[in-house]
């Protein structure tokens, strides 16, 4: 006898019995219907809401950047929204305390008359603060805008599970999908990775003969935050934005490139063409030591030439929220 | 190709899968296992949440906003052929710890990543998009039949075994090289646990459509509903713009190292070398017989020798799987 097809497991909320969307790697569910927190796993984390705005607000939102944008205003007609979509997605924060000591080095090049002389620097110091760190408990996921979510989720206050009236959202929530053990093990290995770039950037060092961190995570836990996803159409063409839905704020917005635009960029890789024409021819001229100079600046003007032309054929411009 | 038959341990079906597989999904039941051990494996798929019809809008609206696409290519284009395949990842939670020695110091370091290798190779080529992926997300589920049998759903070649190791080479190799970013004395891995989360099936749309007489490809993430890569056509009146664009360029570059000769005869080659350089793109736009996009940047997740690693496991299994009635 074969035993009927099993496709989906099917988990109720322990609270309302509504069906839960329970996943194979699940750790909490939180029930779409009442909010109640199903636990999947023995170790737990605390969790935390970001509420958001409606679906209409988001849309008006929408409507209203697009009208006061410069650019965007002038085809305001042609546009056409063509899909809004919310989840919740997980967000795993964290605050961390590191302490250890570093000695760096740093290449130094010195011009003096026609001798260029290079020194390296040893620097040397100690640390002992806490971070606040936050990353997706979703594994390997990527999704626009999230990067720019997770870094709005670190500043803004999360609210009890329950202060949310969880039949009104209506959005689809994503589980959790990193154990607590696992967390603390990232978030370890995330405040080491960020304080020795922090360092790295803050005390311009080429790199490092010694770096030592020790990490101790105080305390974790989840944030569910808001992110609204919009396609919109313009002359068939489809572009996305996306928008938190905690203050409406648009993440990231891709927008179309105009003719206008087209030809501005093309002016400035022109003028990066003069420039690299005339900068070695001048530099070669003068008595002073500064080929080498020239040479850096010929090669960032092509760099800025190619960048620029290349956005001239672009699809869109993107901006990103910061 | 040789094919073996098997019983689903769950379900008592009879499940008819290619010699070289050595992890069966049940098609009727889900139940997934290692065919050499018998052992119950995690298992979870993306469901497919764009269907063929709006996989191909997509792609229509995402062709419309580029540069250059010919006025008539919503009306001539032509969809050919499209089809799901379910691609195979092993999927791990790696850990690695690593020290370091500098002048009676020692400093430790922990690197955590979650790793996915792709587990088969379709023999066509969306393999080098598969290897690069990132998944979606949005939510994933159980097996789902209905899916797996309306797609090419592909079983691992590569055993969990293999898998693992490579998880363990490239997680052991990202703890050495934060190490070196870290300290110059003598480095050592100290520890590594390489965990088996399972198996994970993820949904891609390959498309080919027609526009005058010539074939374009198409991959789209069917769960995120991103274009992962396109190939469209050109329109004559964009190439000549280019060509134009990219002409004046050079002439610019040539008229203004002329004048900067006067100054120092390097002039006319800085003049001409950054007016080709940056007129470059335009060029290769205008004179390439397709243009290509995607919407997803490339990123790679592994370290290309991890992934040298990979290619030279998988190639030798290379194979394209049979699809499930």
């Amino acid at each position: 006898m074969t035993e009927p097809i099993i496709t989906e497991k099917v988990f109720k909320c322990s609270n309302c019995n509504g069906p839960l969307n329970y996943t194979p790697e699940t750790i909490a569910c939180v029930c779409e219907y009442c909010g109640t927190v199903n636990w999947f796993s023995t170790s737990r984390f605390e969790i935390f809401v970001i509420p958001t705005r409606t679906r209409d607000e988001v849309i008006n939102a929408f409507w209203n950047r697009m009208k006061k944008d410069p650019d965007m205003g002038k085809i305001y007609g042609d546009i056409e929204l063509v899909e809004v979509q919310g989840f919740y997605v997980p967000i795993l924060l964290g605050d961390v305390s590191v302490r250890g000591s570093w000695v760096g080095f740093r290449r130094e090049t010195e011009y003096s008359g026609k001798r260029v002389s290079t020194r390296i620097v040893t620097e040397r110091g100690s640390f002992n603060t806490s971070l606040r760190l936050a990353l997706e408990a979703r594994r390997e996921a990527m999704e626009y805008g999230l990067q720019e979510l997770i870094s709005q989720a670190k500043t803004v206050m999360a609210q009890p599970i329950e202060s949310v009236d969880w039949k009104k959202v209506g959005l689809q929530v994503l589980n959790a999908e990193i154990s607590p053990e696992e967390a603390v093990d990232e978030l370890k290995d995330m405040a080491e990775d960020q304080m020795r770039d922090s360092i790295r950037s803050s005390k311009r060092l080429d790199g490092f003969y010694y770096y030592s961190c020790t990490s101790n995570v105080d305390s974790f836990w989840i944030v569910l935050a808001p992110l609204w996803s919009i396609v919109y159409k313009y002359k068939g063409g489809m572009y996305r934005a996306s928008l938190s839905g905690y203050n409406l704020q648009f993440l990231r917005v891709s927008e179309p490139v105009f003719l206008s635009q087209r030809i501005l960029y093309l002016i400035g890789s022109i003028i990066t063409i003069l420039m690299g024409a005339f900068i070695l021819p001048l530099t070669l001229l003068s008595k002073e030591d500064l080929p080498s100079l020239g040479f850096l600046i010929f090669i960032i003007s092509c760099i800025v030439g190619v960048y620029l032309t290349r956005k001239s054929v672009s699809d869109i411009r993107e901006e990103k929220w910061k | 190709m040789s094919l073996k038959q098997l019983t689903c341990a769950n379900c008592n079906a009879t499940i008819t899968a290619p010699q070289v597989a050595s992890i069966v999904v049940c098609p009727y039941c889900g139940h997934t296992f290692e065919i050499s051990t018998g052992k119950k494996l995690e298992y979870y798929m993306f469901p497919a949440y764009v269907d063929s019809a709006s996989a191909w809008r997509k792609t229509v609206q995402f062709i419309l906003r580029r540069y250059g696409v010919p006025e008539d290519f919503n009306t001539e284009a032509n969809l050919r052929k499209t089809e799901l395949y379910n691609i195979p990842y092993h999927v791990f939670s790696c850990k690695a710890y690593s020290s370091c020695f500098y002048h009676g110091n020692q400093a430790s370091y922990i690197e955590v990543r979650n790793i996915s290798i792709l587990a088969a190779r379709t023999g066509t080529w969306l393999d080098g998009f598969a290897e690069k992926l990132y998944f979606s997300v949005r939510g994933r589920s159980f097996f789902n039949p209905n899916q797996a049998q309306k797609s090419r759903f592909y079983l691992p070649t590569l055993d969990y075994h293999r898998a693992y190791n490579m998880a363990y080479q490239f997680i052991t190799s990202q703890a050495i090289s934060e190490a070196r970013k870290s300290c110059s004395g003598f480095k050592g891995v100290d520890k590594a646990e390489v965990n088996y989360l399972g198996l994970v099936h993820y949904p891609l749309w390959l498309m080919e459509y027609n526009y005058k007489g010539k074939t374009y490809r198409v991959l789209m993430d069917a769960s995120g509903g991103k274009v992962i890569f396109v190939e469209y056509p050109l329109s004559t009146k964009s190439r000549t713009i280019m060509l134009t664009a990219a002409t004046i360029m050079i002439i610019v570059g040539l008229v203004s190292g002329l004048l900067a000769s006067f100054i120092s005869p390097i002039g006319i080659l800085s003049g001409l070398l950054s007016s080709i350089i940056i007129s470059s793109p335009l060029l290769v736009k205008a004179l390439s017989l397709k243009d290509k996009g995607s919407e997803t940047p490339a990123q790679r997740r592994l370290s290309s020798e991890a992934w040298r690693a990979v290619e030279a496991l998988t190639s030798i299994t290379s194979f394209r799987l049979p699809v499930l009635e």
